[in-house]
């Protein structure tokens, strides 16, 4: 709360209180709350009679949803269409209602909706619409609808939910937020590092609640068909002549009891459906629990596996990202040929532009060409051999001649053939990269590689693991897209040959999942900076680069930046302890006082462990002797030899009563 | 002249003989234990041969069991396709790489005849190469240390007075010889080997049969409908095989005089052992008495002594023992102890006591795990052959334990695998098991299968690798399960509650941690119901009624519990944000995110699509 204070310290003034008293009239207020948190709106409250109005906290206490919450409490809570963006609220990240209104009651609604604005202030904001002059359209309802409807439009959701008539819209907000807000709340509330906070059942076993969240999702499937209808399902039996009859087929070896393998099926059979639109078919799963042999004979040991086979033969292991889009995309790169032969100035051209071939304008940024004189083969050859390496990461071309000259001509710096090309069309600082004329492959393959690298990315989940392998620092600008000039800066100081080494990149503060923001404020010891930030990290701590170079020193200028040196080191230690079975074990054994004084079990001449008791010799002692004779006369007494006598162990062999039956 | 040429000829003939009946390594029979062994080492590429004294592969079952029917199961579905599953339910095949060698395709019986098993045995041999050189009887086994070398070799004659040598020795002569005790009457008495298994030879006769075994049964069944009734005596209380999960125990299907006696239709059984009685014949049948050993007089003091009635045939059924007359004196073979005193005295090696480089392989390798587990069957010898092998491959040959190496963020998917399919640990349950080294400071493991584990002490000595921590894998049943006064179908007979697990009295999973590989001594020094010493950290799986361990919480859950309690390490998954997330406000991330999301292989969220039913 402390660096909510600092952070808004311009904008709000913070008051802590532990008086019930004090706040037991504000809205909302129930006394079995611990922690409550209220925005009064003082400032706009013109009655000096009337306490300001107040809006209470609805979301869970952590500083990223507070001061997202503080960042919108004070927008206008309401707009009238036309005359405002009506999609002003959907870019706040709010929930939306819209009050369908004529001009007639376009001033009493507003009046109405006043009354209880203060409530949601923060969570709601209120589009009033004049549908005389607004077009309804424009928000997606349908012409038709009825004035002194209510539409709500959650957050992040891109339908309406309709309320018939303007009769309690309060309630309706109140209800359909409640649906939203509380599991909301449940999950921001989840730190991965901390399950504290998350409820449990009281006889629940917390051992047994699960706390992996790929487990948890991937729980629904457990048991249940998943739609396999476009990968082929191998076995034994069909795996060799249908991986021989196929040009490439891509096999995902996987466990039907593995979390991971359930998980990546999961984005592996959406990958098939995306590529069955595009009516390819190359996907087959194999499950290594029936197909135990099949995989043994794979040599899979890491579940899943994703190998590609081509005609019959192992190609390669794919190790990227298991998501459908990356799979989908990996797979079309796969099948391509590599390289395409590009005949013309146009078709070389509308290659670079990733317009041919057609459909891969969506699958890849980045289109390698080579460029070869009629007689250049060794090049040739090397880039041919090149392209098997790379199939599957980029689209490779081919053009030789005059085609290849042509297209050389229009790259700056008028190349010799021959060359190799990198086109990034989504490098907006270097979008091409030149290889010098190799005539080994697996130098083609490397500079195609290096060339391919986007200079100024963005960092995502996807793109951060590639970066992370340099091992080097991190230069992260934190912005509101990239419409800005510091953006433009960086990125283009990222292109220059004499900055430091590290890896330049930004992340969008107004991305939907918060991710950059939770960060930025992190970095900042909790507390919120102004924006953009530029923030240099070493992750792996190997060593801070000489960062003062005049082009940095300038750009700093210009900008919040700082230096995150010491990042907490992660303990990354199980979260709960399993069961203590060796106490458990030995709990039970001091209540049960384990009765070993059963009858022998073995039977005649056996000794408690079943060792046969050797005949009596001269050494045996008589303690043996004895423990003989008693198990002896145990054994005979019990067995049925003799008719047991009831009471004592003492065998009276004149008393001839017959005793009940027994057990064997 | 020509005779002394003659014999000159002869004795380099001999020589020359001699010289080429080496081999590295030679088993005595071709049975199943050692067709098994064979199959191992025609494998591996070794110099071996198997001598059979008899024509045929497994010639014990030209005549045993003497009702034709084998008690192994031939479970021919078990609704799965996974072969290392179905071996858990496979009792009679050996163990090979060739699917056309399961038994499955040689009787459609769940209890198959003995003469499939000698097709199937046949088969097995010539299928897969095995050397066999049939009709060698080997006699007069001998050790001899050569002096220049101090290398020592195994001699051995065969009936035509050849000598055959061998570095290393494998006995795999089963349990051949019958047990025939002696005591006073015992001239009177048949054997299970050649009585008559006509029933017409037992029309109106009063049967005593000596032994409790299936034999013992198998006999009694056979017969009781012709008999006036057959009692049957034993050392032993009756132990039924599902009480006490012992195959070689009775078996349900050998067991229908228990019902004639219980509903006393005059078949009865009783306890006693031969030691206390003798035989008096009395006219043509016999009378049983019961005498006091010290005195040497008869003990029936009682009108109403149960066995007061007077038998026509007294048939001893006591089983078979290890023969041991094909070894010279000098390598003193010693028998076992005890209830094992069938078998050769040998160690958790299966190497004979006191002699170094020899053997037990097959039936007679049953000792260490009699009344245990199953090594005395073919499902479970032809797993601890397997592991004799792989003891063989690293003493002699350098060949260390198969193993393979994983990250430690694949042991949970490995292990969940492995106790849903493995069969050699299941068969030889509490005898093999699996380790797991731990290594690299938990990020990496390194998995050997089924690995003896009354002989964790010395590890590194038999498998050639050499750890320190590990967690070892153990079916086991619940000790104490069945006994006498216990009732096997009691209500609360099974648990399903994970916290409860190491209640659970079924075969099922448990996991012993050491920080450090036990020693000798605890490993000598454990109780009578103790696997293994007590670990670092234990861990039970419940027992499950299907043995499918497939559960998220009840089974992978407390699983994954146990592997992060003993790896000290969060061993969630993430999707690739989650990780991206802490990998940015940290110095290190999770196993799982290091050693997967960061090399590139995260998982995005997807949402599942059912088959439409």
């Amino acid at each position: 709360m402390m660096e909510l204070a600092y952070a808004f310290k311009d904008k709000f003034k913070f008051a802590l209180t532990t008086e019930v008293e004090s706040i037991k009239d504000l809205p909302g207020y129930k006394p079995d709350e611990n922690v409550a948190f209220w925005v009064l709106h003082c400032k706009e409250g013109k009655d000096d009679k009337k306490p300001c109005s107040a809006t209470k906290y609805r979301d869970s206490i952590d500083l990223l949803s507070l001061a997202r919450f503080l960042h919108v409490i004070d927008v206008e809570p309401m707009l009238v269409l036309p005359g405002s963006d009506h999609t002003f609220y959907e870019q706040k990240d709010m929930h939306v209602a819209a009050i369908i209104a004529d001009k007639d009651n376009v001033d009493e609604i507003k009046l109405e909706i006043q009354a209880f604005l203060s409530k949601y202030r923060g969570y709601v904001g209120f589009l009033i619409v004049d549908k005389t002059k607004f077009d309804v359209a424009n928000l997606g309802f349908k012409q038709d609808i009825e004035t002194s409807m209510v539409g709500l439009k959650l957050r992040g959701e891109t339908t309406w939910q309709l309320m018939p008539e303007f009769e309690m819209p309060e309630a309706f907000l109140d209800s359909k937020l409640q649906a939203t807000v509380l599991p909301h709340r449940e999950q921001v509330t989840s730190d991965m590092t901390d399950t504290e906070n998350d409820p449990v059942q009281e006889d629940e076993d917390p051992l047994q609640e699960e706390d992996d969240e790929v487990a948890k999702t991937v729980r629904v499937i457990h048991g249940r068909s998943l739609d396999h209808t476009h990968v082929q399902r191998l076995t034994e039996e069909t795996f060799t002549a249908q991986t021989q009859s196929t040009e490439s087929l891509v096999v995902m070896f996987y466990l039907v009891f593995d979390v991971r393998s359930k998980a990546s099926l999961l984005s592996f059979l959406e990958a098939s459906r995306l590529l069955a639109a595009d009516s390819l078919f190359p996907l087959a799963t194999v499950e290594c629990h029936d197909e135990r042999d099949l995989c043994a004979s794979q040599n899979i040991t890491s579940y899943p596996t994703i190998r590609v086979f081509r005609k019959g033969k192992k190609y390669f292991n794919y190790n990227g990202v298991r998501g459908a889009k990356e799979i989908y995309s990996f797979v079309k790169l796969l099948l391509a040929d590599a390289p395409v032969k590009l005949n013309t100035f146009e078709e070389a051209k509308l290659f670079l532009d990733g317009k041919i071939p057609k459909g891969f304008d969506n699958v890849t940024d980045v289109s390698v060409l080579g460029l070869f004189k009629e007689n250049s083969d060794a090049e040739r050859k090397a880039f041919r051999s090149a392209a098997k390496k790379l199939r599957g990461q980029f689209l490779l071309g081919e053009a030789t001649g005059d085609a290849a000259e042509a297209i050389a001509k229009t790259i700056p710096n008028k190349l010799q053939l021959p060359k190799v090309v990198v086109h990034k069309r989504n490098d907006e600082f270097r979008p091409i990269q030149v290889c010098p004329p190799f005539t080994e492959s697996g130098m083609v393959a490397q500079c195609a590689r290096d060339g391919a690298l986007v200079m100024f990315p963005e960092l995502t989940a996807s793109s951060f693991p590639k970066m992370y392998e340099e091992s080097i620092p991190f230069l992260i600008l934190f912005t509101h897209g990239r419409d800005n000039n510091i953006y433009r800066t960086v990125g283009a100081l990222s292109a220059d040959v004499n900055v430091p080494n590290v890896n330049y990149c930004w992340m969008d503060l107004d991305a939907k999942d918060g991710l950059a923001m939770k960060i930025l404020i992190n970095y900042y010891d909790n507390q919120i900076p102004s924006t953009p930030s530029l923030n240099l990290v070493d992750y792996q701590k190997q060593r801070t680069p000489a960062l003062f170079t005049p082009a940095l020193s300038t750009l700093f200028k210009q900008c919040v930046w700082s230096v995150t040196e010491e990042l907490p080191m992660g303990e990354w230690k199980p979260l709960l302890e399993g069961y203590d079975f060796l106490k458990l074990m030995d709990e039970g054994k001091k209540a049960e006082d384990m009765d070993t004084s059963v009858t022998n079990e073995y039977g005649v001449g056996f000794d408690s462990d079943g060792n046969y008791l050797e005949k009596k010799t001269d050494e045996m002692s008589p303690d043996l002797e004895a423990a003989e004779k008693e198990i002896h006369d145990e054994l005979l007494r019990l067995s049925r030899f003799y008719p047991k006598r009831g009471g004592g162990s003492h065998v009276d062999k004149t008393d001839r009563v017959h005793p009940e039956h027994t057990e064997l | 002249m020509t005779s002394r040429v003659l014999m000159v000829l002869v004795t380099l003939v001999g020589c020359i003989q001699a010289a080429d009946k080496y081999w590295d390594y030679i088993v005595v029979g071709a049975g199943p234990g050692g067709l098994q062994m064979g199959h191992f080492l025609q494998k591996a590429g070794r110099n071996y041969v198997l001598l059979e004294r008899n024509s045929v592969a497994a010639s014990f079952f030209e005549k045993f069991p003497r009702h034709d029917q084998l008690i192994s199961i031939n479970k021919r579905h078990t609704g799965k396709k996974n072969t290392e599953f179905n071996l858990r339910h496979d009792w009679n095949s050996l163990l090979s790489d060739d699917k056309s060698l399961l038994f499955r395709h040689y009787s459609k019986l769940f209890f198959p005849q003995r003469v499939q098993l000698l097709d199937y045995m046949a088969d097995y041999q010539k299928k897969l190469g095995i050397n066999v050189q049939f009709h060698t009887e080997v006699s007069n086994i001998r050790k001899e240390t050569n002096a220049t070398t101090n290398k020592t070799v195994f001699l051995m004659d065969d009936q035509n007075g050849n000598t055959l040598k061998c570095k290393v020795l494998i006995v795999a002569s089963g349990l051949s010889k019958p047990v025939e005790p002696k005591f006073q009457g015992s001239e009177f008495t048949e054997n299970y080997s050649d009585v008559s298994i006509n029933p017409d030879d037992y029309e109106g006769k009063s049967v005593l049969i000596i032994g409790r075994g299936n034999s013992a049964f198998e006999l009694a069944e056979s017969i009781y409908g012709s008999t006036n009734f057959v009692h049957m005596i034993g050392r032993s209380r009756v132990r039924l095989s599902w009480a006490t999960h012992y195959v070689g125990d009775l078996r349900a299907v050998n067991n229908a005089l228990l019902d004639t006696y219980q509903l006393k239709s005059l078949d009865a059984v009783v306890e006693a052992t031969t030691d206390d009685m003798q035989l008096v014949k009395t006219g043509d049948r016999l009378k049983l008495e019961l005498v006091d050993q010290q005195a040497g007089v008869s003990e029936n003091i009682y009108d109403n002594f149960a066995m007061r009635d007077l038998y026509d045939k007294v048939i001893l059924c006591l089983g078979f023992q290890f023969d041991n007359g094909i070894f010279n004196s000098s390598l003193n073979i010693k028998k076992s102890k005890g209830r094992e005193d069938k078998f050769p005295l040998i160690g958790y090696d299966y190497q004979l006591r006191d002699v170094e480089d020899l053997y037990i392989a097959g039936g007679a390798s049953h000792g260490p795990d009699f009344r245990k587990s199953a090594g005395g069957f073919i499902h479970g010898f032809r797993y601890t052959a397997r592991a004799l092998h792989r003891m063989l491959e690293w003493k002699y040959e350098g060949v260390p334990w198969p193993s393979v190496s994983i990250l430690s963020t694949d042991l949970l998917a490995t292990i969940i695998k492995r106790i849903n399919e493995g069969s050699g640990f299941y068969q030889m349950f509490g005898m093999l098991g699996d380790v797991m080294a731990i290594r690299s400071a938990g990020e990496e493991i390194e998995y050997l299968e089924e690995v003896p584990l009354n002989l964790l002490d010395r590890l590194s000595e038999i498998t050639g690798h050499s750890y320190d921590e590990v967690i070892v894998l153990v079916l086991q049943y619940g000790a104490n399960f069945s006994g006498p006064g216990k009732d096997v179908f009691r209500i609360d007979r099974a648990t399903g509650e994970p916290s409860d697990a190491h209640n659970s009295n079924f075969l099922h999973p448990v996991f012993y941690h050491y920080k450090q590989l036990p020693t000798a001594e605890q490993m000598s020094s454990k109780t009578k119901y103790e696997i293994l010493p007590r670990p670092d950290h234990m861990h039970h799986i419940v027992e499950d009624f299907l043995t499918l361990w497939d559960a998220p919480s009840s089974h992978i859950l407390p699983l994954r519990r146990y592997l992060e309690t003993v790896l000290d390490r969060d061993l969630r998954t993430f999707y690739a944000s989650d990780c991206l997330s802490m990998a940015m406000l940290h110095q290190t991330v999770p196993l799982y995110c290091q050693q997967h999301y960061l090399s590139g292989r995260g998982i995005i969220r997807a949402e599942p699509l059912f088959q439409q039913s």
